[in-house]
């Protein structure tokens, strides 16, 4: 289990984390979701004793990290969102090195990243230096090394950046097959389908706080009941969001970027569209498009957060 | 050994073999510019300027500590770049002690000098009278003058942050302090002035120690001197090495 206790760093005056607690269950995939900057890799880089953190704890299986790092470390491995490869090595080296690092016994070792590099289709590339890697190569052995490793608690940056298709799809089997062992997995994303598909559980980050946290669904169902509306308009705005505003059945109105892009919350987009259309029509605007869609994580973030990723 | 220093030797050591041809080539310049330049110059210096010896035999011994300077040196360019490119993020993420990292990475580079360094023994041996006793006991001493390079050579990457003054720092420090030692030069040849610096250069001490012992000789006399100079310049600058180093990481890279 790991918790984090009112956690906060400050960069000089930048407030990097603020006040973070928060629990994470041992075998869950926790996802920890915001936009960059909003705090994911600082609140990582502290778990992993990278960085001291200015107040707060963290506690991995009860061990201080502070006072304890070199324990909790046995513990852990991350898979990094830039991938950190010694460029002058070769791909197997550098999965050398880490498995090495994390004390895996010699047939284990060997066998573990054969088995790994040929389930990423990376054995040919195996004598490849990691500096002449694509970056998508580079991303599928950095994370290559947590999957050799199965740490007891596993933790990814962005684990698919750069990643084909077909590859994200093996990441992600593998980030769950990771889970069935028995690890504890952090997956920090600002990928909506990625943190929906994975998590158990989600944490939303935005500027250094975490505004909330809870099961994909549950997160869902904070908001509003009903589905929701997106029109591009062109006109006069603030008229727009005056009519529609006061329309019942409306329960919240946020305009987004572009400029002239709004999604409505409503109860039922069948029954309230035609009516927000005269609306919007007999105020002249003109409607450029219109999506009806359910809520999606997506919406969850623009919830919480009053931006999307 | 500890085993996380023992990962971190085994990576400087790998990585030191894939820059083999560099090696190699910095190897050639040193034999040829040994062949060339001091055998000609061999016939102009007198030999009590070079204590006893031959100018050839005397450039043959002094570019050993040349060319292990360079090697030793330079793990302090490694370090700023696993810096730069976050790979010493990455490092203290595994299961590796702090100190681990630095004596590893001490270790590493001390290796990689004396590494660097043999072949040119060979061509030391050509040259001047020695045996293997008096080769095992040069080598002990350059792994302990090269413990000190390190510690230098991680102090003044670590000092800035900037790739282009990292670079003039090293060049500088470099050049001076070999071209003001008596690696090169016999002391007699220096201005008054060069002299003192002279005297005040590790790379000196270091130089004279390697010559002494390098050299078989029935009457040679114990360099105690010289030798204590090294194993101090070693301790004093490998802790403040490992200090500097230390610092950097508990502070965390990223502050």
């Amino acid at each position: 289990m790991i918790e984090f206790d009112n956690l906060t760093k400050i960069f000089k005056k930048v407030v990097a984390v603020s006040e973070l607690t928060l629990r994470v269950d041992d075998a869950e995939i926790f996802g920890l979701l915001g936009p960059n900057g909003a705090g994911k890799t600082t609140t990582l880089m502290m778990l992993c004793s990278i960085l001291k953190p200015t107040s707060g704890t963290i506690r991995v299986d009860r061990l201080d990290v502070r006072t304890e790092a070199e324990k909790v470390r046995t513990r852990l491995g991350i898979s990094f969102q830039e991938p950190v490869l010694d460029s002058r090595l070769t791909v197997e080296k550098n999965l050398e090195f880490h498995a090495d690092a994390c004390r895996l016994p010699h047939d284990q070792k060997k066998h573990r990243i054969k088995e790994v590099l040929t389930y990423l289709d990376m054995w040919e590339s195996r004598d490849q230096k990691a500096g002449k890697l694509s970056g998508g190569m580079k991303k599928k052995v950095e994370d290559a090394k947590l999957f050799v490793q199965e740490p007891p608690v596993a933790i990814f940056d962005e684990p698919t950046a750069y990643l084909d298709v077909t590859s994200r799809l093996k990441v992600w089997k593998r980030i769950e097959s990771l889970k069935e062992q028995g690890s504890t997995v952090i997956l920090a994303t600002n990928m909506m389908d990625e943190a929906e598909r994975l998590s158990n559980r989600l944490g939303i980050l935005s500027k250094g706080k975490l505004v909330a946290e809870g099961s994909p669904a549950s997160l869902k169902d904070a908001l509003p009941r009903g589905d929701v509306i997106e029109i591009l308009i062109a006109g006069n705005m603030q008229s727009a969001l005056d009519h529609l505003g006061k329309m019942l059945d409306v329960k919240q109105i946020i305009s987004l970027k572009p400029p002239n892009k709004l999604r409505l919350y409503v109860g039922h987009a069948e029954t309230n569209l035609p009516v927000i259309m005269e609306t919007l029509v007999k105020e002249g605007l003109r409607v450029d498009s219109v999506v009806v869609k359910e809520p999606s994580l997506d919406d969850v973030f623009l919830h919480f957060t009053g931006e999307t990723l | 050994m500890m085993n996380g220093a023992k990962v971190v030797v085994a990576r400087d050591i790998r990585t030191f073999f894939t820059n083999f041809y560099g090696v190699g080539f910095r190897n050639i310049v040193v034999v040829l510019d040994t062949v060339i330049f001091a055998f000609i110059l061999s016939a102009a210096v007198p030999s009590e300027a070079v204590g006893g010896l031959t100018y050839l035999q005397f450039f043959a011994l002094g570019s050993i500590v040349v060319s292990i300077f360079w090697a030793s040196y330079n793990i302090g360019r490694d370090v700023y770049w696993d810096r730069e490119s976050g790979f010493l993020n990455y490092l203290m993420s595994l299961p590796i002690s702090r100190m681990d990292v630095i004596v590893g990475r001490s270790l590493g580079g001390s290796i990689r000098g004396i590494l660097t360094a043999l072949p040119l023994y060979v061509l030391a041996a050509i040259l001047v009278p020695t045996t293997i006793v008096n080769v095992l006991e040069s080598i002990g001493v350059l792994f302990i003058f090269a413990l000190g390079l390190c510690g230098l050579g991680i102090t003044s990457a670590l000092s800035v942050r900037d790739e282009t003054r990292a670079r003039l720092l090293n060049t500088f420090i470099s050049l001076a302090l070999i071209r003001s030692s008596t690696a090169l030069y016999p002391i007699v040849a220096m201005p008054v002035w060069l002299q003192v610096g002279t005297r005040l250069n590790p790379v000196t001490y270091a130089t004279n120690s390697i010559r002494s012992v390098t050299v078989f000789s029935s009457q040679a006399i114990f360099p105690g001197f010289d030798i204590s100079i090294v194993v101090a310049f070693a301790a004093v600058v490998g802790l403040v090495g490992s200090w500097v180093f230390s610092r950097m990481i508990e502070g965390g890279p990223a502050d």
